[in-house]
C-alpha cells in the first residue's frame, strides 16, 4: 500500500514538473509549483520526516508561492516564447548528471535498508542516546537545536541575510517610490475571502505558540511556528490591505525583531561562553536535560522572531512596491 | 533485480532533479528559471528523506510504543534547506523585480543584448524600457 | 599573544560569530557615520582572532573546538590547522581593507540610510566565508557558503547605482551559485549514505570501506559545485560580470577571496576527505587541472587583452591566475600545494591592490574604462605608480610577489620535467604583457581629457592601497614569510613534519 502510494506520488511529481517546464503562464507555473511543494509534503510524511513536511508545507509551499505571486505581479505574468526551442545544452547536462546519480546509486543501500551506513553509524547515537542528554522526544527538534545548533543558527543568519538583501535590493532610497497598497478585498465585493480570513487568523495566532512550544514532544518548532505567524500575517496584508498590516505591524518594528531574534541565538551562545562552556553548550545552564531545556527554549525563541518577522518583511518588500 | 527495485525511488527522484535542473538552464525567463531551481531543491530534499527512511521505522519522536525510528539526521539538515532554498528564492525575485524595472524585460533573450559589455552604461533604475512585452498584464 | 587565555580558547569560534553576530546591529544603525567605524573595528577585531589562530596552528598543532561542547561526529567540530587559520587571516585582512574603503567609495552611488545595511553584508559576506575555511563539518560548509553566497549577490548588485547591469550579473550568479551549491549538497548525500558521517575527519577514515561508485559520484558532485565557485573553465561565465559591474570596493574584496575559498576547499576535502593529495575521491581530478588550468591561464589573458575596462581586464587576468593556482595543484606533491597556496596569497594582494586602486580611481572619475584612463599618470601619479606595481606584479617582472609566484610554479613544472605547463605559463606571461601594456597605454599615452576631475586619490584609500602596493613589493623582495608560510602548510596537509 505505501509503495503504491509512493509510486503514485512520485509520478504526480513527475507530472508537475514537466508541465512546469512547458507552461507560459507564470502565475500558472507559481501555482505547479506550489502544489509540488504540497506533493512533496505528502512523500515527506510518507518517509517518516513529518518535521520535514510541515516545515514544507509553510516554507516551500505557503511562503515561496506567495513572494513568487508577489513578485509576478511586479514583473509581468506572460513569459515570451517567441522562437524558442529545447535547449539541447540544458537536455545534455541535465542527462548527463542523471546518469552519472543513476550510476552513483547501483551500489547505494536499498531503499529502506535498516543496516545503511547512514542508518548505524551517527543516527543510532541521536535514537537511544537523545532521551536522556536533552530529555525531549522530538528527536528531530533535539538534533536541530542542540546536536546541530549551530547550523541552525546559521541559518537563521541565512534567513536574516535575505531580508537584509531584499531591503537593500527593494527598500532603499535608491529604488523607486513606494507605491500605494494594491487590491485589498473589498468590503462590498469579498464578503466570504473577509470571512474566511477573519476566521483564519486568530486561529494561526493560536496555532503558532502551540507549535513553538511543543515543538519538543510533536513536529514542530522554531522554524515552523515563525512559518504560521508570518503566513496569518501576510493572510492578514493580502485581504485586509498592506496598508492595514504596515500599521499592525510597521516594518521598523519588523526589522528590529528579526535582528533581535538573531542576536539572542548567537547571544544563547555567548552567555554559554561567557560561562565557561563550549559555544551554545546548553549544559552551562544547568546539568542534564534542564539545562537543555532552557538552552533549546531561547534559541527556538530566536528562531521564531526571526523567520516570523523575515517571511512578514519579505512579503511588505514586494508587496508595497508599485507597478511600474 | 529485487536490489533494482529498491533502489527505484532513488531513480524517480533523480528523474525530478534533472528537470528541475532543465528548467533552470533552458528556461528563459527569469522568475522560471527560480521556479526551476526550486522543483531541482525540492527534489534534492526528498533524495536526502528517502535516504533516511528504515523499513517499518517511524518518524523520529521517542514513544515507548515504538522501537524502530528513522533517519534523524536527514530530516534536519532538509530543515535547514528548505529555509536556505526559501532566502536564496526571495533575493532572486527581488534581483528580478529590479531587472524588470531597469530593463523593461526577464527575459534572457532580451537582456543580452542590453546587457553586453559593448553596451552603454545606464545608471539607476529609470532606465528606458526597451520592450512592452508583457507589461499590460503585470496585475494578475 | 595578546588576547587572554579565556578567549584565546574560543578564538576559532569567535572569528566567525564576532562579525556574524556584529552585522544585525550594524544593520539597525541609522546613522551611517557609526555604522562604519563599528564595522571596521569588528573587522578588525576578527583580524586580531585570525592572527591568534595563525599563531596557534604555525608549529603543526590542530585546534578542535566541539560546538555545543557535542564531540565530533555528534556535534558539529571547528577544526583549525595552518591552512584555515591561514586563510581566515586571508578572509579577515581583506574585509577590514575593504570595509576601510567602503564608506568612502560607496557614497556617490548609495544613499546613506542604505550604507548600513551594505556594511552588515560586508560582515555576513566575510564571516561566512570565515565559517566556510575553519569548519570541520562538510553540511556545515554548506550553510555558510550559502550565508556568504547571499551577502554576495547583494554586495554585487548594489552596483546598480552606477550601472544597471550589476543586476543581471547578480542574478547570474545567484543561478550559478545556487545550482551549484546544490551540487554540492547533492555530493554531501552520495558520501553521507555510504559512510553515515557528515565530519571530514571522520568520512576521510570511513570512507575506504564505502561504495565505490558512489564515492565517485560524490565527489565528483562537491566538485562540480565547487568548481562552479572557483569559476574554473566552462563555468566560470559569472565572473567577469559580477566582477566588472559590482561596487569596484566589493570587487576588491571578492577577488581577494571567494573563488580563493573555492581554491582551498578543493585542497581540504582532497586531503582530508579522500586522503589523496591533487585527487579527489578516486577520480584522479588532478590529471584534469593542468590542461583546464593552462586553457584558463591563456584564454584568460587573452581576453584581458580585448577588455576596454578595467575591472573586466582584471577580472579575466583573475581567471587566468586561478588557471595558475590550479596548475600547480594538479602538479600535485608538497611542492605542487605549496606553490598553490604562494600563488593563493600572492595573487589576493596583487589583485587585491590592482582593484583597491581601481577603487580610488573610479571613485575619483566615476569610470573604470580604459578610455576614461587618459592622462591618468598626471592627474593620478599615486595612483598610477600602484598601477604600475600590480601591473608588473602581474606579468612576473623580478622584485614583485607575483615574480615569486610564478617562479614557484616553474620550478615545481622543471622538477617533474612538465615543459607544457612551463611553456603555458611563458605563454600567459607574454600575453599578461600585451595587457598590462594596454593599462599603460591607456593611463599614460593617451590624450588627457581637459575636464577630467582633479585631485589624486581620496585619502580613505591610502592605508588599502598603500598597504596592498607594499605587500606587493615586499614579498617580492623578502619572499621568506609567504614562502615559508605556504610550505608548512603544504607539509602539514601532507602530514610531514617540516
Amino acid at each position: 500500500m505505501e509503495s503504491l502510494l509512493m509510486i503514485g506520488l512520485l509520478a504526480a511529481l513527475g507530472a508537475i514538473a514537466i508541465t512546469v517546464a512547458f507552461m507560459s503562464d507564470l502565475l500558472v507555473v507559481a501555482m505547479l509549483s506550489g502544489i509540488f511543494s504540497f506533493t512533496c509534503c505528502a512523500l515527506f510524511v510518507l518517509f517518516d520526516a513529518p518535521d520535514v513536511a510541515f516545515t514544507e508545507a509553510c516554507v516551500g509551499a505557503g511562503v515561496s508561492t506567495v513572494l513568487t505571486i508577489a513578485a509576478i505581479r511586479l514583473v509581468g505574468r506572460h513569459e515570451k516564447r517567441g522562437g524558442r526551442r529545447a535547449s539541447v545544452v540544458g537536455l545534455v547536462v541535465a542527462t548527463v548528471c542523471g546518469l552519472a546519480l543513476v550510476y552513483g546509486t547501483l551500489e547505494l543501500p536499498r531503499f529502506g535498508d535498516p543496516a545503511s551506513p547512514a542508518s548505524t553509524h551517527v543516527a543510532p547515537h541521536y535514537i537511544e542516546e537523545s532521551k536522556g542528554e536533552i530529555g525531549i522526544p522530538n528527536i528531530v527538534t533535539s538534533v536541530l537545536g542542540s546536536y546541530r545548533g549551530y547550523d541552525t543558527m546559521g541559518e537563521t543568519v541565512v534567513v536574516f541575510t535575505a531580508a537584509l538583501g531584499v531591503l537593500i535590493l527593494l527598500g532603499g532610497a535608491q529604488s523607486r517610490p513606494l507605491g500605494r497598497g494594491e487590491a485589498p478585498a473589498r468590503r462590498d465585493r469579498d464578503v466570504i475571502l473577509r470571512t474566511v480570513a477573519t476566521l483564519f487568523i486568530p486561529m494561526t495566532l493560536f496555532l503558532a505558540p502551540y507549535v513553538q512550544f511543543h515543538g519538543a514532544y510533536s513536529p514542530g518548532g522554531g522554524f515552523q511556528a515563525g512559518a504560521i505567524l508570518g503566513g496569518a500575517l501576510i493572510l492578514y496584508g493580502l485581504v485586509f490591505g498592506i496598508d492595514a498590516l504596515n500599521k499592525m505591524v510597521p516594518e521598523r518594528i519588523l526589522r528590529v525583531i528579526a535582528a533581535l531574534g538573531v542576536l539572542l541565538y548567537g547571544g544563547t551562545g555567548v552567555v554559554t561562553m561567557l560561562m565557561g562552556h563550549a559555544f551554545l553548550d546548553y549544559y552551562a545552564f544547568g546539568a542534564g536535560p534542564s539545562g537543555q531545556a532552557i538552552g533549546l527554549t531561547a534559541i527556538e525563541l530566536g528562531v521564531f522572531m526571526t523567520v516570523t518577522c523575515v517571511m512578514t518583511l519579505l512579503f511588505q518588500r514586494f508587496a508595497i512596491r508599485g507597478v511600474m | 533485480m529485487k536490489d533494482l527495485v529498491g533502489l527505484f525511488p532513488y531513480w524517480a527522484v533523480i528523474m525530478l532533479m534533472m528537470t528541475g535542473l532543465y528548467i533552470v538552464i533552458a528556461q528563459g525567463n527569469l522568475v522560471k528559471k527560480l521556479i526551476g531551481l526550486g522543483i531541482f531543491q525540492v527534489s534534492v530534499f526528498v533524495l536526502y528523506i528517502a535516504v533516511g527512511v528504515v523499513d517499518g521505522g517511524t518518524p523520529p519522536i521517542l514513544d515507548d510504543e515504538f522501537a524502530v525510528y528513522s533517519n534523524p539526521l536527514p530530516s534536519v539538515l532538509i530543515l535547514t534547506a528548505i529555509v536556505v532554498g526559501v532566502a536564496t528564492l526571495a533575493v532572486g525575485l527581488a534581483l528580478s523585480v529590479r531587472i524588470r524595472e531597469a530593463f523593461g524585460t526577464i527575459e534572457e533573450e532580451d537582456l543580452l543584448p542590453l546587457t553586453a559589455p559593448t553596451h552603454p552604461v545606464v545608471t539607476g533604475p529609470e532606465a528606458e524600457t526597451d520592450t512592452n512585452a508583457g507589461r499590460e498584464e503585470t496585475r494578475p | 599573544m595578546i588576547l587572554p587565555d579565556a578567549i584565546l580558547a574560543h578564538a576559532a569560534v569567535l572569528v566567525v560569530v564576532l562579525p556574524l553576530l556584529a552585522a544585525p546591529i550594524v544593520a539597525l544603525i541609522r546613522d551611517h557615520r557609526i555604522a562604519a567605524p563599528l564595522a571596521i573595528l569588528i573587522a578588525l577585531a576578527s583580524v586580531v582572532l585570525a592572527l591568534e589562530l595563525v599563531n596557534a596552528t604555525w608549529g603543526g598543532e590542530t585546534i578542535s573546538y566541539a560546538l555545543g561542547n557535542w564531540q565530533a561526529p555528534i556535534g558539529i567540530e571547528y577544526r583549525v590547522d595552518l591552512l584555515s587559520a591561514a586563510m581566515a587571516l586571508l578572509l579577515t585582512v581583506s574585509g577590514s581593507l575593504a570595509a576601510l574603503m567602503m564608506s568612502t567609495a560607496i557614497a556617490p552611488e548609495m544613499a546613506p540610510g542604505d550604507r548600513p545595511r551594505l556594511y552588515a553584508a560586508l560582515l555576513l559576506c566575510m564571516s561566512g566565508l570565515t565559517g566556510i575555511v575553519v569548519t570541520g563539518d562538510l553540511f556545515n560548509v554548506f550553510v555558510f557558503l550559502e550565508i556568504s553566497s547571499l551577502a554576495t549577490y547583494v554586495l554585487i548588485a548594489s552596483g546598480s547605482g552606477r550601472d544597471r547591469r550589476a543586476l543581471t550579473a547578480a542574478f547570474d550568479y545567484l543561478i550559478l551559485g545556487a545550482t551549484g551549491a546544490t551540487f554540492f549538497v547533492i555530493g554531501i548525500a552520495f558520501l553521507y549514505v555510504v559512510t553515515g558521517t557528515l565530519n571530514m575527519a571522520d568520512l576521510g577514515e570511513r570512507i575506504s570501506d564505502a561504495g565505490r561508485r558512489a564515492v565517485i559520484v560524490g565527489s565528483s558532485f562537491l566538485f562540480v559545485g565547487i568548481a562552479l565557485k572557483a569559476a574554473m573553465l566552462p563555468l566560470h561565465r559569472w565572473l567577469p560580470n559580477a566582477y566588472a559591474y559590482a561596487p569596484t570596493v566589493m570587487a576588491t574584496f571578492l577577488a581577494m577571496t571567494a573563488t580563493k575559498v573555492s581554491i582551498y576547499l578543493m585542497i581540504r576535502l582532497t586531503d582530508v576527505v579522500f586522503h589523496t593529495p591533487g585527487e579527489l575521491g578516486r577520480v584522479n581530478f588532478a590529471a584534469l587541472m593542468p590542461p583546464v588550468g593552462l586553457a584558463m591561464l591563456v584564454f584568460g589573458s587573452a581576453i584581458a587583452v580585448t577588455a576596454k575596462d578595467l575591472k573586466r581586464l582584471l577580472a579575466f587576468s583573475s581567471i587566468a591566475n586561478l588557471g595558475l593556482m590550479l596548475v600547480a595543484l594538479g602538479l600535485g606533491g608538497v611542492a605542487g600545494i605549496a606553490a598553490a597556496m604562494i600563488n593563493l596569497f600572492n595573487h589576493a594582494i596583487i589583485k587585491g591592490g590592482m582593484f583597491a586602486t581601481a577603487t580610488a580611481i573610479v571613485h575619483r572619475r566615476g569610470s573604470a574604462r580604459l578610455d576614461a584612463m587618459a592622462g591618468l599618470s598626471r592627474q593620478m601619479p599615486v595612483a598610477f605608480i600602484f598601477l604600475v606595481i600590480g601591473g608588473l606584479a602581474l606579468i612576473g617582472v623580478p622584485l614583485t610577489a607575483g615574480f615569486v609566484s610564478k617562479l614557484s610554479v616553474v620550478r615545481v613544472a622543471f622538477d617533474l620535467g612538465d615543459w607544457t605547463v612551463a611553456g603555458g605559463i611563458l605563454l600567459s606571461s607574454l600575453i599578461t604583457v600585451a595587457y598590462v601594456w594596454r593599462i599603460f597605454e591607456a593611463t599614460m599615452l593617451a590624450e588627457p581629457r581637459s575636464d577630467a576631475p582633479k585631485g589624486d586619490m581620496h585619502p580613505a584609500f591610502w592605508l588599502p592601497v598603500g598597504l596592498l602596493g607594499a605587500g606587493t613589493i615586499v614579498f617580492g623582495i623578502w619572499s621568506a614569510p609567504v614562502i615559508e608560510l605556504s610550505t608548512r602548510i603544504a607539509h602539514q596537509m601532507a602530514g610531514v613534519t617540516p
